[in-house]
This record gives structure tokens, C-alpha cells and sequence, in this order.
């Protein structure tokens, strides 16, 4: 038996610590009280950036050497549940956001990094990665438009089915091929600015869910993109994301719909613990059927928070070991060489286990509220409908599965 | 598996020094990275010193007396069975981390070192 209290990798520590108690606040005295209305008029939460912008959020993911605080994916976690608890839609819009952040970091030359990095530091600019296509639909590992070179820039041309925020960003982050006829993984990566005039959002968002986070389709209507908007060397995109991009993404993902899952358990605790039925003159919570389902929804949403935060931890040292790689010009062939690193299939096995436990425990929220979460206004109605989104989101959870199991299984991967 | 024959551990270093030597990736990693990897031996004591100097492993060197806090190197401590398994191929040294069978003392830039070395030497061969 040990002698003192060993808190390693059990507590916060005190930076992160700050930044959840920051994220707390501005759930309570902005995104909290908006939701509701965000969710009924399906309006992108813009009051709701600008406070996170304020409580200087949107840069947490900046590296100290561009002027951020250089936090960690653990800590844009635990940021990330929390802003998602009090308003699914706001939490998308950030993760999306934060999920541009590490690639920025690792693939922008100096002139870049001050031009788009450092701004994001000073949470001057609010971004979009903007990825999945008609032709691949969640298979964001395949693009099929390209970019095509026009004296010192390039002209893009692409359209994207689903993009968080799309219309509300002062820049989006576009995968493409590099060229007309390489291969669909050989991507290049495009910072490509909000207001560019070729930029045209499709319609509007009418989504079950998330319904305020504008992820309608946009077309990047052969955009005039200067060279100096394309980061790193042509066909270095695909590795990039793997190693940058893809773990704040599905770490992020797993943290939105922890946070969507906590705020219908909790409120359906808080539902059983007040409704009193006069027949029997004792409140809900005394019902077994509903001890049992709280029980569930907790169990589910503490082992699922507990491995996201441990996979977090592993996520945070990849990206040292990848940066490692980086700096010895290995990057780009030690992803490729390695479709099926243990890493990725770990990180990945978070989204689908999220996902599903967000609709389980939602739907179990909302079987102990009976018809009061059921109607329309209600948090455990709307986390019910939020909580739905993520399973299908790209790339999707069946989609996620084949990638396991064929890794499991010793098979190719798709993009191999 | 890198070899199967049953062979002396110090045999099986000499192997690896080879096989190190002999993956451009390895090298590329260990540019201006001049270090002696200690392999100390938890429970028969054999102290062994991987030697790597200007992109090279230049020599496995038996090793008595020596500081293992001095500066430029690397201290990996383990059962001289774990040891041998790792560095024959069959035992990655970074599951070996995980596992709780292998110790390393260094600073954590080297650390990082090791395990990029571990999963392009390991891992992709």
C-alpha cells in the first residue's frame, strides 16, 4: 500500500484547472441561457463564439511559440465537454474550430504562422475545417477536388457537403488533392479566408440536431488562392492530418457528446429527483426502473469520459512523437508505412464509443423524464436530438468500425 | 522477429548494431543526437553502452564503472531476458515501457528520441 496520494494523470493540473472553471463560467452566463433559442431558430450562436473569444478560448490550442498558451488536447477536452454541456451546437462549432489549430501549428512557415497562427492566439479569428466531399461522402481520407495552379496561386474549386460554421468563419481550412489526376489521399491543405467573395454557403441548416452550427454544404467556387494560403509541400496534407488533425478531431468529437450525454443525465436526475406523484406522495427517483437507468447512464458516461481523457493523454504524446518525425523529414512516409499503428486505431475507437453511448444515455434521459422531456423546450429533448448527430458524422461510426476491423483483422487499410 | 536463432545477448546487440546501421530512417532520427544507450542489467548486472556518434551506431561496448547520471547518456534498465528480447526484435521497447519492464532514465527530449526510434526501427522494420 502506498504512503502518499499519487495524482498523476488523476488530477488536473492548474492550468488546466483554470481553463475548465473559464469554460464553466461562460456556460453559465452565456451559452447556457442562449440554447434553447439557438436550437429553436437554428441561428449560428455568434454571441456565443464572441464569448469564448472573449474568455480567450479560441487560441488555447496555440502553440507558446506563436503567442498561445499551448494547451493540450487533455485540456481541450475538458474545455470541449464543457462548452458541449451547456450548448451541443456551440461545442461542435469550437471543436471544429480547435481541430484547425495543430496542423496550423505544425505545417505554417514563420511568414504563416504570423499572418494566421498568431492572430488565432489573440482570439482574433474563428475557423472551419472544411473536409467532406459528395463523392467520398465520410471518407475524409479521399478528396476528389484539386487544386490547379494559376500563375503564383492556385484556383480551388471544391465542394464540400457538410461544414461546421460554414458562413460564420473568418477562415476555412480545405483539403484538396494536390493537383488534377494524383492520387485522392494526396492532398495539399488551403487556408482559404472567410470573406473570400467565391466562398457560397448553400442554403440553410435545418439539421434534427445541432441545429444552430450552419453545417450546410459550402462551395469554394474556384477560389483565387495565393500561394502563399497553401500549407506545406504538395502532397504532405494527408500525412498532416493524420498526425495533427485527426486526434484533436476525434478526441474533441468523443468530448462534444460526453458533454451532450452529462447535460441529459443530469437533468433527468434533477427531473426525478423533484416530480412527485401524488398517489404515492414520493418522487420518481424512488421508482427501481428509474434507479436503475440513471445508473446506467451514469456508468456509461464516466467509462467513456475516463477513456477519453486517457486517450487524450496518448493523443498529446503522438503529437510530440510525430513532431519528432517532422523534424527529421520522416513525417509524410512514417504515416503512410503505418496505416495501422495501434495509436490510431485506439484514438479512433473513441468516436463510435462516444457517439452510441450519447444516443444510449439520451434515450434513457429522456424514457425517465417521460412526457415532460419529451416536448419541445426541454434539455433532455434537444440533447436527444443533438446526441443522434454524432454517429453519422464523418467519418461515421459504421465507417470508423471497418477501419478497426480491418486493422484488427490484418487487411488493407482503404487509403492504402 | 528479427532473429530467431538462440544467440548470446551480446551477439544479439552486435546484430542490432547492424540492423541500426543499416536503416536510413534510424539515421535520419539521430542526427546531432551523439549518446551512449546503457543497457543495464537489473539482475545479472551486465552493463552494455550502444555507442551512437555522427549518425552512427559506432560500436556495442561492454561497460564497468560508469556514471549513468553522466550527461549524453541514455540509461535503460531492464532483466538482462527483457533486454535481449527488445533488442533481438521480438519485444518492443516502447510496449516494454508500458509493460513496466523496461525503466528509462533520461532527460525527456532523449525519451522522445527513443520512442520515434522505437516505432521506425520496431514497428515499420
Amino acid at each position: 500500500m502506498g504512503h502518499f496520494l499519487n495524482l498523476d494523470g488523476l488530477a488536473l493540473n492548474k492550468s488546466q484547472g483554470k481553463w475548465k472553471r473559464t469554460a464553466e463560467a461562460v456556460v453559465r452566463e452565456v451559452l447556457r441561457p442562449n440554447a434553447d433559442r439557438v436550437d429553436r431558430s437554428a441561428v449560428f450562436p455568434q454571441e456565443n463564439i464572441k464569448a469564448l473569444s472573449d474568455a480567450g478560448l479560441l487560441g488555447l490550442l496555440v502553440d507558446k511559440e506563436y503567442g498561445g498558451p499551448g494547451e493540450s488536447i487533455l485540456t481541450a477536452v475538458v474545455v470541449t465537454e464543457a462548452i458541449s454541456k451547456g450548448c451541443a451546437a456551440t461545442g461542435m462549432a469550437y471543436h471544429m474550430h480547435q481541430t484547425t489549430i495543430p496542423v496550423m501549428c505544425a505545417m505554417a512557415t514563420p511568414e504563416q504562422a504570423e499572418a494566421y497562427v498568431a492572430p488565432i492566439a489573440r482570439d482574433q479569428l474563428f475557423g472551419a475545417f472544411a473536409m467532406s466531399e459528395p463523392g467520398s461522402g465520410n471518407k475524409i481520407w479521399h478528396m476528389d477536388s484539386f487544386a490547379e495552379p494559376n500563375g503564383d496561386g492556385f484556383v480551388i474549386d471544391s465542394f464540400k457537403s457538410f461544414c461546421t460554421s460554414s458562413g460564420y468563419v473568418d477562415y476555412y481550412l480545405v483539403p484538396v488533392r494536390s493537383a488534377r489526376g494524383v492520387a485522392a489521399h494526396d492532398m495539399s491543405l488551403f487556408f482559404i479566408r472567410g470573406d473570400d467573395p467565391n466562398i457560397k454557403c448553400i442554403g440553410d441548416w435545418d439539421g434534427m440536431g445541432l441545429r444552430g452550427n450552419s453545417s450546410r454544404p459550402v462551395h469554394f467556387d474556384h477560389c483565387q488562392v495565393p500561394g502563399a494560403q497553401r500549407l506545406g509541400n504538395p502532397n504532405e496534407g494527408f500525412g498532416y492530418m493524420m498526425a495533427f488533425a485527426l486526434p484533436i478531431y476525434l478526441c474533441g468529437m468523443a468530448a462534444v457528446y460526453i458533454g451532450v450525454a452529462q447535460a441529459a443525465y443530469e437533468a433527468a436526475v434533477e427531473h426525478v429527483k423533484t416530480r412527485i406523484h401524488s398517489d404515492t406522495n414520493r418522487s420518481l427517483a424512488h421508482l427501481e426502473t428509474v434507479q436503475r437507468l440513471v445508473a446506467e447512464m451514469r456508468i456509461a458516461i464516466d467509462t467513456v469520459r475516463f477513456t477519453t481523457i486517457r486517450i487524450a493523454q496518448h493523443a498529446d504524446n503522438a503529437m510530440v512523437l510525430f513532431s519528432e518525425f517532422k523534424q527529421a523529414g520522416l513525417l509524410d512516409e512514417v504515416i503512410r508505412d503505418n496505416p495501422d499503428d495501434p495509436f490510431f486505431i485506439e484514438v479512433a475507437s473513441l468516436k463510435p464509443a462516444a457517439c452510441e453511448m450519447a444516443i444510449m444515455v439520451t434515450n434513457k434521459a429522456l424514457q425517465v423524464c417521460g412526457g415532460a422531456g419529451y416536448k419541445r423546450g426541454h434539455v433532455v429533448e434537444r440533447c436527444y436530438r443533438d446526441g443522434r448527430a454524432g454517429s453519422v458524422m464523418g467519418p461515421s461510426d459504421d465507417t470508423v468500425k471497418l477501419v478497426i476491423g480491418t486493422q484488427i483483422l490484418g487487411l488493407d487499410q482503404p487509403w492504402t | 522477429m528479427w532473429t530467431s536463432e538462440k544467440r548470446t545477448y551480446e551477439n544479439v546487440l552486435q546484430d542490432f548494431k547492424d540492423r541500426f546501421n543499416g536503416n536510413p530512417r534510424a539515421q535520419k532520427l539521430v542526427k546531432d543526437w551523439n549518446r551512449i544507450v546503457l543497457l543495464d542489467s537489473t539482475d545479472t548486472g551486465s552493463k552494455f553502452g550502444l555507442v551512437v556518434k555522427d549518425q552512427v551506431m559506432v560500436e556495442v561496448r561492454p561497460m564497468c564503472d560508469f556514471d549513468e547520471e553522466a550527461d549524453g547518456v541514455v540509461h535503460l534498465q531492464a532483466e538482462e531476458d527483457v533486454l535481449q528480447e527488445i533488442f533481438a526484435g521480438r519485444y518492443n521497447p516502447a510496449t516494454a515501457l508500458v509493460d513496466g519492464a523496461l525503466a528509462v532514465y533520461s532527460p525527456d527530449r532523449d525519451k522522445v528520441k527513443l520512442e520515434a526510434l522505437a516505432m521506425v526501427i520496431w514497428r515499420l522494420g
